[in-house]
């Protein structure tokens, strides 16, 4: 299990805690409990004398005489039975109960000594006073079972531990909470960086955050930066690379067409259109690289986020795509409505640019292509409709991973089209998605961004 | 024709010249952009084809200095970059059409050959699309040697399409080209007379292409001449 601060914090405070509590606990009981039993055993020894009193010797005999009333008065107790007994100076029974037992031991002359003791097989309280009876000495012991020193101890415990124990469950909440709020801020931190997008390397505000984590946010910050530079560096790599390349795809490019130009013979001209094909598609893949890497995050660098009407983007293009239509003689047409986004143009367009190839690539002669803008509840959106084959349900969320190729198909395409759509739909905050043509037949591949979308 | 030809890449310069040579032009290759403008003063060439990433001055600065000179030749841009700003940047200088590399090769023999095409017919006051001519000064046209009717508006269309051959024109374009401030065309009039002139140009193998919910283009002629 992963050690939890929070129960780290619970293991130092609670036993201590604990161990405070049961001290307190153990201290009132004896400052409280004792002190009361005390105030019976007075009473007791008050009884005992009480019936030393009544001891008479007359002229050597030595004689109780304890009235009928005096001796209810003593028995009479609600919750106690009272036992007494009265011996002489050689232990013979005077008066009392003949079983309750002889105290043990030499006793000091009137001073009643209280102890416990058993009879009857209860426990029982004893006070014992030895007092002068003429020339002997005759010894009183008045007994009395513990109920009301157990009420009364039952009713300390009640009074004093109850509320201990209330203090103790109140102490333990106070805790927990006061962890839990102490923790927070590290809570808070958790969720901001939970909640960053994977795209967002920038530093995490240090002002936002306590002053307990800073070394912790500054690490982070650290790692952020290095990562973004990483990335920054491999991004400007790729671009480079994909730039440096298509130079010489252009030189090769030309060169194989200037010798289509002036090649009479078949099988060699038939050879120079694979190599001019071939060139054409290599630059291409060197086109969408860049696009990827212009599409990763921190690329704002690189490329301004203007305020872009997409339809405007569409226009532009519309020459290059009728003429990629006429070929195939695909009946491509537009239904455009001012759709104004922030973003870059540069990737909006690759973006556009990917969707349409696909489509008029994969569309068989003849087919019909759709493409749309426009805004809706604040949303702007464009959307690509082809009369093709479409695209089967379980290969809607594959065909944006790289190099995706739907089974069976053959085209020129680098695979990467989608990939890069998908891409620069996400550094848009936007929506891209593949769902069935409303006509029946065909893909629509429809991607859609909020309009006021935070670019990065 | 005489073209100019402005390319810091050996292989592209190397094989662009050689095409155009075999188009039976004459061409003239130049690394640099800095002499440009002179040698344009010095010697009449029809066409200058012009590269943005120059070393020393770019493209876009040897198209100012010669628009500042007032030299009227066509201009063909070519641009490694794939940013359409650098198009439009090169057309508000001055530049009459772009290319992005990588080009195909039959393409650029194409508009080079619309370009000085266009700088022939405002000299010629013609113009001519396969066996299609239309003679702007006396307002006749002609298809196949025989002469073609066309209305006002008909004529106003045809003429708007054949400047921009190969180029999706929008209907709203159509529209103010040549329905004017007072009466702008609707959508159901242009097709009304898109329609009339496919009747009449149809038998001469000339197609105008609809584009779907956006316009028209006039096709490249490819019929046989």
């Amino acid at each position: 299990m992963r050690p939890s601060l929070r129960a780290r914090l619970l293991l130092f405070l609670l036993p201590p805690l604990a161990l405070i509590m049961i001290a307190s606990a153990i201290a009132q009981y004896y400052l409280s409990v004792r002190p009361a039993g005390g105030t019976f055993d007075q009473a007791l020894s008050d009884a005992a004398v009480a019936l030393s009193q009544a001891l008479e010797n007359e002229n050597g005999r030595i004689r109780f005489a304890l009235s009928e009333e005096t001796a209810r008065l003593l028995r009479s107790d609600s919750t106690d039975d009272i036992y007494f007994a009265v011996r002489g100076p050689n232990g013979e029974l005077i008066a009392g109960d003949r079983d309750l037992p002889a105290s043990i031991g030499a006793m000091p002359m009137n001073q009643s000594r209280v102890y416990d003791d058993n009879f009857n097989q209860q426990k029982v309280r004893v006070a014992a006073i030895s007092t002068d009876c003429g020339n002997a000495r005759c010894q009183i012991q008045v007994a009395e079972t513990l109920n009301k020193r157990q009420a009364l101890t039952n009713d300390i415990l009640l009074g004093t531990l109850m509320p201990q124990l209330v203090l103790g469950c109140l102490a333990f909440a106070l805790i927990w909470l006061g962890i839990g709020r102490a923790l927070s801020p590290l809570a808070r931190l958790s969720l901001i960086i939970d909640q960053r997008s994977p795209r967002d390397l920038g530093p995490i505000e240090e002002s936002a955050t306590p002053q307990e984590t800073k070394s912790l946010v500054t690490a982070l910050n650290a790692l952020f930066e290095k990562l973004r530079q990483s990335g920054l560096a491999q991004q400007r790599f790729i671009a480079t690379a994909a730039h440096q390349l298509r130079t010489p795809l252009a030189g090769l490019k030309a060169e194989a067409e200037l010798a289509l130009l002036e090649s009479p013979l078949p099988e060699m001209r038939h050879m120079l259109e694979h190599i001019n094909q071939s060139a054409a598609r290599a630059s291409r893949l060197a086109t969408q690289l860049l696009a990827l890497a212009r599409s990763e995050p921190d690329a704002h660098l690189v490329d301004p986020i203007t305020t872009v009407d997409l339809k405007t983007l569409v226009e532009e293009h519309v020459d290059e795509w009728v003429r990629m239509a006429a070929p195939k003689n695909i009946d491509l047409g537009f239904e455009l409505r001012a759709a104004i986004t922030n973003g870059k143009a540069i990737l909006l367009r690759e973006l556009m640019r990917n969707l349409v190839h696909n489509a008029l690539e994969y569309s068989p002669a003849n087919a019909k292509v759709t493409l749309r803008c426009g805004a809706i509840a604040g949303n702007c959106f464009f959307e690509v409709e082809d009369s093709g084959s479409g695209i089967p349900a379980e290969y809607r969320q594959k065909a944006f991973e790289p190099f995706f190729r739907l089974p069976g198909t053959s085209g020129t395409g680098s695979g990467l089209g989608l990939a890069i759509a998908k891409e620069v739909t996400l550094a848009h905050e936007g929506d891209i998605e593949i769902s069935a043509a409303p006509g029946g037949k065909g893909a629509l591949l429809r991607v859609s961004f909020p309009s006021n979308a935070r670019v990065n | 024709m005489r073209v100019l030809l402005v390319e810091d890449d050996p292989t592209i310069a190397d094989s662009v010249s050689r095409a155009l040579k075999s188009q039976g032009h004459a061409v003239d290759s130049t690394n640099r952009g800095e002499p440009v403008a002179k040698t344009l003063e010095r010697d009449p060439y029809d066409v200058l084809i012009l590269d943005v990433g120059l070393p020393g001055i770019d493209g876009f600065e040897v198209l100012r200095r010669v628009r500042s000179r007032r030299i009227a030749i066509p201009v063909l841009i070519l641009t490694a970059r794939d940013a359409i700003d650098d198009r439009v940047h090169g057309l508000e200088l001055g530049a009459d059409d772009y290319l992005v590399k990588p080009f195909a090769l039959p393409e650029l023999l194409a508009r080079v050959q619309a370009l000085s095409r266009r700088k022939q017919s405002k000299i010629d006051m013609k113009l001519i699309h396969g066996p299609l001519v239309l003679n702007t000064d006396s307002r006749r046209a002609w298809l196949k040697d025989k002469s073609l009717e066309l209305s006002a508006r008909e004529w106003a269309l045809l003429e708007f399409l054949m400047n921009r051959v190969e180029k999706v024109v929008s209907k709203e374009q159509i529209g103010q080209a040549i329905g004017g401030w007072e009466d702008e065309l609707s959508g159901n009039a242009i097709e009304v007379y898109v329609s009339r002139l496919r009747t009449k140009l149809d038998p001469a193998d000339i197609r105008i292409r609809t584009v779907r919910g956006f316009g028209y283009m006039l096709e490249e002629f490819s019929g046989a001449a």
